[in-house]
């Protein structure tokens, strides 16, 4: 029982990790600190 | 489009003249021509001869030389407006504007006239009105007829296309359309200086360095022998910005020098707020923090508080008071800059100063929490990778000084795996 349940938590543990990360792929990577002229 | 362009498309200005004259099919081609030929003529599917087109005309009232005069003039007042905008002329291209707007009826029957009209309005309503609910409407119009287009139109339309994604910050896709719109150009064998500021100035919005510097430079050597004096400053701060990044700071110098020296001898207020801050980021980056202070403090004087770089400029004035150990100075800063952000709705330089605030205050506690439940989730959200990191180091150094090391170290990874991403679109 007590083995499951570090199965468990371990899962869920890197489910979220990778899914967080997911997230962030292609993502826009501005930089905002410099001022830019207009388009 | 010449006299046998005008001659070509002439079907369906028939039409819209007999319709207007409450004429039938019948009665104009009476005496003419039969009736099975108008029809065809009118909908393009025979080219009339100049003969038939001449009586068909004259039946309604109008000569051919007239209609050649009219597209004739049109053609020229397209040319004028396309002209005022690329010098941003403001006053010229409303001019231009308001003597064609009406005539879409009367040339919705020459379609490549059409569709320069179209681009000229895209144009219009992007860099003079700057008006993106229009501009996409217009777009979508054209993205219905895109088969129909030019080389050149092509190029123009996925040019301006992709200048409005930039300006809605989609710098990704913009890029994606500019470099569509550079394929076209080569197959114009014309240059397009615009296209290249464009794509240099996207790179630099997307911190790729070597390909902004690569594509400003072109565009400055152009705009430069044409004396096109305000796109080759816009070049020189690209430039400056990318040598800065890279830290050669003399160079970065020369640049944002030689822009601040040409502001100030032509008067050029637009652009003046923006060479104050960067050339006080580049005093800050040099960490010669007092002249940083002195340089942004005029470029707050010279911004309009509508500006929507207002509080990035308080932000780093309240980096350089800290760094100099001015306490209250960065406090009274920082004050200054909340109120504005909240004002404006500026939710990041918010988050980004109440961040300095807590530092200042060695709030630990309210400090973490306030990176974990309202900075980190607010970054990752808009998918602003950069800042993100930057609240990630802060909470694992946190967790770190706190000998919580395995908290720290998960966030040392997310940080980690960041950085590869944002240095991996940096190569």
């Amino acid at each position: 029982m007590k083995k499951l349940f570090l199965l468990f938590v371990l899962t869920f543990t890197l489910l979220s990790f990778s899914s967080f990360e997911n997230v962030m792929a292609n993502t826009p990577n501005v930089i905002p600190n410099e001022e830019h002229p207009g388009y | 489009m010449n006299h046998n362009d005008v001659i070509e498309n002439i079907g369906a200005y028939i039409r819209y003249l007999r319709i207007q004259n409450g004429m039938t099919q019948e009665e104009l081609a009476n005496g003419i021509c039969s009736v099975p030929y108008l029809s065809k003529v009118e909908n393009n599917r025979l080219i009339p001869s100049e003969e038939i087109v001449n009586l068909l005309l004259k039946k309604l009232g109008i000569q051919i030389k007239e209609i050649d005069h009219f597209v004739h003039t049109f053609r020229q007042k397209l040319t004028e407006g396309n002209y005022a905008i690329k010098i941003k002329d403001r006053k010229s291209a409303t001019k231009v504007f308001e003597e064609i707007k009406n005539y879409e009826q009367q040339i919705i029957h020459f379609p490549q006239v059409l569709w320069d009209f179209y681009l000229f309005l895209l144009k219009y309503f992007l860099f003079i009105k700057e008006e993106i609910t229009e501009s996409k409407k217009i777009i979508r119009t054209i993205e219905n007829i895109k088969n129909q287009l030019n080389t050149q139109q092509k190029m123009s339309f996925y040019h301006l296309k992709g200048v409005y994604c930039c300006l809605n910050k989609n710098y990704e896709e913009g890029l994606i359309l500019l470099k569509k719109a550079q394929v076209y150009m080569e197959q114009t064998k014309e240059f397009n200086p615009e296209l290249y500021y464009h794509l240099g100035l996207t790179y630099s919005y997307l911190n790729n360095i070597i390909l902004a510097i690569n594509y400003s430079t072109i565009a400055l050597n152009h705009f430069n022998e044409s004396a096109n004096y305000l796109r080759s400053l816009d070049c020189q701060i690209i430039l400056g910005i990318n040598y800065l990044r890279i830290e050669e700071y003399e160079k970065s110098q020369f640049y944002f020098n030689n822009v601040h020296n040409i502001i100030d001898t032509f008067d050029i207020k637009d652009l003046k707020g923006t060479i104050l801050h960067n050339l006080g980021y580049l005093y800050f980056k040099k960490k010669e923090y007092q002249n940083a202070i002195e340089y942004f403090l005029q470029s707050l004087n010279h911004k309009n508080e509508n500006n929507i770089n207002y509080s990035n400029t308080i932000l780093y004035l309240v980096c350089a008071y800290q760094n100099l150990k001015e306490i209250d100075k960065a406090n009274e800063w920082i004050k200054k800059g909340l109120n504005y952000a909240q004002m404006h709705e500026d939710k990041t330089n918010f988050i980004k100063l109440k961040i300095l605030e807590y530092q200042l205050k060695n709030l630990d506690e309210d400090y973490r929490v306030f990176l974990e439940e309202t900075a980190i989730p607010y970054f990752k959200q808009k998918k602003d990778l950069p800042n993100l990191c930057e609240c990630l180091e802060y909470l694992a150094n946190l967790y770190f000084r706190e000998r919580k090391y395995k908290l720290a170290s998960i966030n040392y990874r997310l940080l980690n795996n960041f950085q590869k991403q944002i240095n991996k679109r940096n190569i």
